[in-house]
């Protein structure tokens, strides 16, 4: 069932009357003509749409939440960051089918009043910076953006935002805090975005993914979304799979999949290549949780607190990895990524990847693997966002699975 | 027993509850909740959360020590400790440091994630040991306020108060991870008006006042010099807290004993001049008000004062009062008057002046207070540098004599006034001028709140015309009194500046701690003081009466003008080539 | 000094400090403290301000670096394709660990993500991306900017 990858490949990405074509902009024009703000809101509610950026958290509660405040000025962003290693679902939009993620957010902004729109894009994606404003300026020909949107009293703006390197400005308040001009540091909640957000106006913040979806839900109507996918989750969600499989990429499922059908079903994975027997895989990028042959069942949906679909990257390890090598990255990855202000996180991480490098040598020190829970044990619990928790996720489950592995 | 609006950390200190905390101070709110050292539990939310953010409500139950809690508390501060095992010998706030208080608390093991001795594989890796910070800064290029990163807990106190209480923004976060860090852009040198807030603050000693004490005892153990101390106003009642004593004791005779017993000459207490600073200001008024301006006149004892002038409002030059502050005033008296009266040979004595302030340290400095090859005062040693002279030496304050000052540049132990408690200048300046323009004698000046936050004004009667005036402390609310003075818009005649809260009572080289709470016990001891005190007036003062009619002639005279009056200099220039301030 | 070029083009609004620093980036090497003046004037901002903001992304440089810098790739795809090894070649040729400062005209440090896990394992050196590179390579890539 292919909601999102539909055409990918068939239509020239940058001609937006290849996307009119197969029904491009379709939604756009129902929803300015026929329904109300309240009624978009109706619809993704009824859709049951869950945040693709990993929390899952249900799309409409944050638009009636920013539809409650009374401010004139509000905005709508669309998370493009995607900094999780192992996770380009988003590039991947950008480079197959940009004008979905425009069409989406109008939709979206619509819904919410908001007349002002950007794209946070990771600094990284250059290229796709300029896709997005090539494509900006072809909807905005067509006035599919803009003022007077199809006629309509409706305006809206999009502007492409470029990040500046900075994992952590994927999370929201740190998103929006770098877009006013300030360190990318995560701000405390409550205030939501929805409520104070960019400039202290109403904001809300989608994922790309998450976007993306919007057109299907307004064209085919939520009860069709809601049929596909599980009863958790409807709907698709592209997993990025990576690692020692035959056919690795982005590969569009319905929610609900098993890690053993991406993995190794022959339409998506593709099975472990020659010679490659399967150790681990680790669901929803480096901040994701580990599992080894027992969990491959398991349905991948939105608010499993055993196991977190997260980003719905899968990376997978067979038998002939270096697991230190993999803790090593890890620690590594969250000590760079680490925005400095909470004590447990800035010196944890830090503390953490010193030691993986002394695993990695074979040079522990006799208290090492002591300080290692203890550093896991803050980090789990006392951080001030949840990167901390991610910091520790993939060591605690590493250590549970491949403790002799590990310190033989 | 809670308050409204209260948070579970504060409601908990008021009711002696122990919750520990490094980035959370009573005079900087709202609590950002980093350090993370507060966390809770509470039937209200999963998990830990920071008691600095969470609101007291009805029906909510706290725990503040269980095994998780503290076990998070101390592996906390473990990672902390890293960075600072083994360097507390040789720190400043050895014994005074709140990151070692917290490890005895928690029985912390400062070298858990550090490698100890016998786990080290080669020599290299104890250097690695010893600087295991990867990036340090050490800043002491300036006179009065030393940085040294590796001591830095990144709690932001620093930054917030330079920021958000004094305005002026000197210090920023830098870098990410754990590189992270406070700074200057560029790790330029500290440029800002040093009014030591900052230092005040800081819970260890990334940034502490700087320690000059090696030259005082240099000085006096030189048996050819000469030491003249002076003693600035509130360290009368703030000096007894190095001691132990209650905020607001009356520690004037320990003060002279420990500086004499130091093996200081002479002790003079600086407000024995107060009424000669008096009537040099009220002279120059007088000329300001015959003259018709420029108004209003700003008093210049506040170095940090001067300072922000100098850099950031050079068009505000000619406004400021050209009388030198109290303590250069009796310390060119000394070299002068003094010198010449025991017949000293002025190159053999050493002034120190003892204050509560760290930018006086940069104001010996300046080139314009020294005659000649001669300094009007040779050096500043804070109250705090005292409490390092008092640990060290390990004098038994309790059993020395009760000794009183020596009479002030050998005159007499004076009668003066009180400078610290702020408005006072203000209010004897002004009272002096009426009385000398209209025969009036005020004995209670009217200070009501202006509309300006923090800002007293009053207004006086004269033949014909009215002077306002008014006092003001912290820099931040100067601001807007100086836009209306850049702006034509103000209608005040004298402004006195204290640029720390609550006055010279919150200086940058006070006792610490220096809360809001602790500063106002002072100023209410000082009060009090003043009230028993028989206060002389200038015209019984021996002090002004001696010196005007065997050296300064007469007020405003040229020698008094040589001597006790000074110039400024525009630094906004050098000011914006280096850095930039809207 | 070009950046008032660069000015021309953008509103002084907070939203475009960012931008404008990135800017900046793409014609100096690194921003200077002369820079940040003007952009605190035109911004309504103080240099302690911008510095801070400045120093903490990845891609703002604030002083000058006179080596080349190398980075692999270290996340779990590039790991998976040999990535650890691409980088033991390089300290086995030039002598030098992350973190040290020892040969004089490189310096190997560390690199996150650039979701490219389908290339990999990547290698930068300055700004440039190379992919799928194999031990093999690492000579080839060095070498081209030794001469």
């Amino acid at each position: 069932m292919k909601l999102i990858t539909k055409n990918w490949g068939e239509i020239d990405p940058l001609n937006i009357k290849a996307y009119q074509n197969k029904s491009g902009y379709l939604a756009l024009k129902k929803v300015l003509r026929e329904m109300s703000p309240t009624d978009v809101i109706e619809e993704i509610k009824k859709s049951g749409l869950q945040g693709r950026g990993g929390a899952g958290c249900p799309v409409f509660l944050k638009w009636e939440a920013a539809t409650a405040e009374k401010l004139q000025d509000k905005y709508y962003i669309v998370n493009l960051d995607e900094s999780e290693p192992g996770t380009f679902k988003d590039r991947a939009i950008v480079d197959n089918n940009p004008h979905l993620i425009v069409e989406g957010m109008t939709i979206g902004a619509y819904a919410i009043g908001a007349k002002k729109g950007i794209i946070y894009i990771n600094g990284h994606y250059v290229k796709q910076a300029e896709i997005l404003r090539l494509v900006l300026e072809q909807a905005a020909e067509k006035e599919f953006i803009g003022k007077s949107i199809m006629g309509s009293a409706f305006d809206f703006e999009i502007t492409v935002f470029s990040g500046a390197g900075a994992y952590i400005c994927g999370e929201e308040t740190a998103l929006i805090n770098s877009l006013e001009g300030k360190r990318g540091e995560p701000r405390l909640r409550p205030p939501y975005p929805a409520k104070e957000g960019l400039f202290g106006k109403p904001t809300v913040i989608n994922n790309a993914e998450t976007v993306a979806n919007i057109p299907f839900i307004i064209n085919r109507g939520a009860k069709c979304f809601n049929n596909i996918g599980s009863q958790k989750s409807p709907g698709t969600k592209l997993f990025c799979i990576t690692g020692s499989v035959k056919n690795p990429g982005v590969h569009e499922a319905p929610l609900g999949t098993t890690p053993q059908e991406l993995i190794f079903n022959s339409v998506y994975g593709g099975g472990l290549r020659e010679g490659k027997d399967f150790l681990f895989a680790q669901i929803g990028g480096s901040s994701g949780r580990l599992i080894n042959r027992s969990k491959l069942d398991y349905p991948l949906v939105f608010g499993d607190q055993d196991l977190p679909i997260g980003s719905g990257a899968i990376f997978v390890a067979d038998t002939l990895c270096d697991i230190k090598e993999h803790l090593l990255s890890w620690a590594g990855f969250f000590h760079r990524e680490s925005c400095g202000k909470c004590v447990p996180c800035r010196e944890g991480t830090y503390r953490l990847w010193e030691i993986a490098k002394r695993l990695k040598n074979k040079d522990l020190r006799p208290r090492d693997s002591e300080n290692i829970e203890d550093i896991l044990w803050v980090l789990e619990r006392s951080t001030f966002c949840p990167l901390g928790k991610f910091a520790a996720t993939a060591w605690r489950d590493a250590l549970a699975m491949f403790k002799d592995k590990i310190f033989k | 027993m809670a308050r409204d609006g209260e948070t579970v950390l504060e409601a908990a200190r008021r009711a002696g509850v122990k919750i520990p905390s490094l980035c959370h101070h009573p005079d900087l709110m709202p609590s950002e909740g980093i350090c993370r050292l507060c966390l809770i539990k509470t039937n209200n939310s999963k998990g830990l959360v920071p008691s600095c953010q969470t609101q007291v409500c009805p029906d909510l139950e706290v725990i503040t020590d269980d095994e998780e809690i503290i076990k998070t508390r101390k592996v906390n501060l473990e990672l902390l400790w890293a960075d600072h095992a083994g360097k507390c010998a040789q720190c400043a706030k050895n014994g005074n440091c709140e990151l070692q208080r917290l490890a005895q608390e928690y029985d912390v093991d400062e070298f858990k994630f550090v490698p100890r001795r016998n786990e080290l594989l080669s020599d290299d890796e104890l250097d690695m040991l010893k600087n295991n910070w990867i990036h340090t800064v050490y800043d002491d290029a300036n006179p009065c306020i030393v940085r040294d990163s590796q001591y830095c807990v990144e709690c932001r106190r620093c930054i917030r108060v330079c920021r958000d209480i004094q305005s002026i923004g000197a210090l920023e976060m830098n870098y990410r991870s754990s590189m992270t860090n406070v700074g200057t852009p560029y790790e330029m040198p500290l440029d800002c008006i040093f009014c030591g807030q900052c230092a005040n603050l800081c819970p260890t000693a990334a940034i502490v006042e700087k320690d000059e004490t090696e030259l005082l005892l240099k000085a006096i153990n030189d048996p050819q010099i000469i030491v003249v101390a002076q003693v600035d106003s509130s360290i009368k009642f703030t000096f007894g807290e190095l001691l132990g004593c209650q905020v607001g004791t009356n520690s004037i005779e320990k003060i002279v004993s420990f500086l004499k017993t130091l093996g200081c000459d002479y002790v003079f207490d600086s407000s024995a001049l107060a009424n000669l600073a008096v009537v040099e200001e009220a002279e120059e008024f007088i000329g300001r008000i015959r003259k018709g301006g420029p108004f209003p006149m700003l008093t210049s004892w506040c170095p940090s004062w001067i300072i922000l002038i100098e850099k950031y409002y050079p068009e505000l030059i000619a406004n400021l009062s050209s009388c030198k502050s109290l303590q250069q005033m009796m310390g060119v008296l000394i070299k002068s008057y003094f010198a010449y009266r025991k017949k000293f040979n002025s190159k053999t004595i050493f002034s120190v002046s003892v204050t509560p302030c760290t930018s006086k340290k940069y104001e010996v400095r300046r080139s314009d207070h020294k005659s000649g090859d001669i300094a009007d005062v040779d050096l500043v040693i804070t109250v705090r540098e005292l409490g390092r002279l008092l640990r060290r030496k390990v004098i038994d304050v309790e059993k020395l004599p009760q000794l009183d000052f020596d009479p002030a540049l050998g005159i007499s132990t004076g009668g003066g006034l009180l400078f610290d408690r702020s408005g006072s200048l203000a209010e004897e300046t002004i009272k002096t001028v009426v009385e000398r323009l209209t025969g009036k004698k005020i004995s209670l000046i009217d200070w009501t709140d202006s509309k300006e936050k923090n800002v007293k004004e009053a207004t006086v009667v004269l033949a014909n015309q009215e002077l306002k005036i008014c006092i003001i402390n912290g820099i931040k609310n100067t601001r807007p009194i100086i836009q209306k003075i850049i702006s034509g818009k103000s209608d005040y005649h004298f402004i006195e500046v204290m640029a720390c809260p609550d006055g010279c009572v919150g200086g940058g080289g006070q006792p610490l701690p220096s809360d809001r709470a602790v500063r106002l016990k002072r100023i209410e001891a000082i009060k009090a003081w003043e009230e028993k005190s028989r206060l002389k007036k200038a015209n019984e003062d021996p002090v002004v009466n001696t010196l005007y009619h065997e050296f300064l002639f007469k007020p405003g005279s040229k020698i008094a003008k040589k001597y006790l009056h000074t110039s400024y200099v525009n630094r906004n220039e050098a000011l914006l080539k280096t850095l930039y301030k809207p | 000094m070009g950046i008032q070029k660069i000015l021309l083009a953008y509103e002084p609004v907070k939203i475009n400090i960012l931008p404008v620093l990135k800017e900046i980036k793409k014609i100096k090497e690194y921003i200077e403290r002369e820079d940040l003046i003007e952009l605190a004037k035109y911004f309504d901002l103080s240099v302690e301000e911008l510095f801070s903001l400045a120093s903490f992304f990845d891609e703002l440089k604030t002083k000058p670096e006179n080596k080349i810098i190398i980075r692999v790739c270290s996340g779990n795809a590039c790991t998976n394709e040999g990535a650890a090894l691409v980088r033991r070649q390089i300290e086995l040729l030039l002598g030098i660990e992350q973190g040290n400062d020892a040969h004089p005209k490189f310096k190997l440090e560390t690199m996150s993500c650039l979701g490219l896990c389908d290339c990999g394992p990547i290698v930068m050196v300055n700004d440039q991306i190379f992919e799928r590179v194999l031990p093999s390579d690492v000579d080839d890539i060095l070498s081209s900017y030794i001469k």
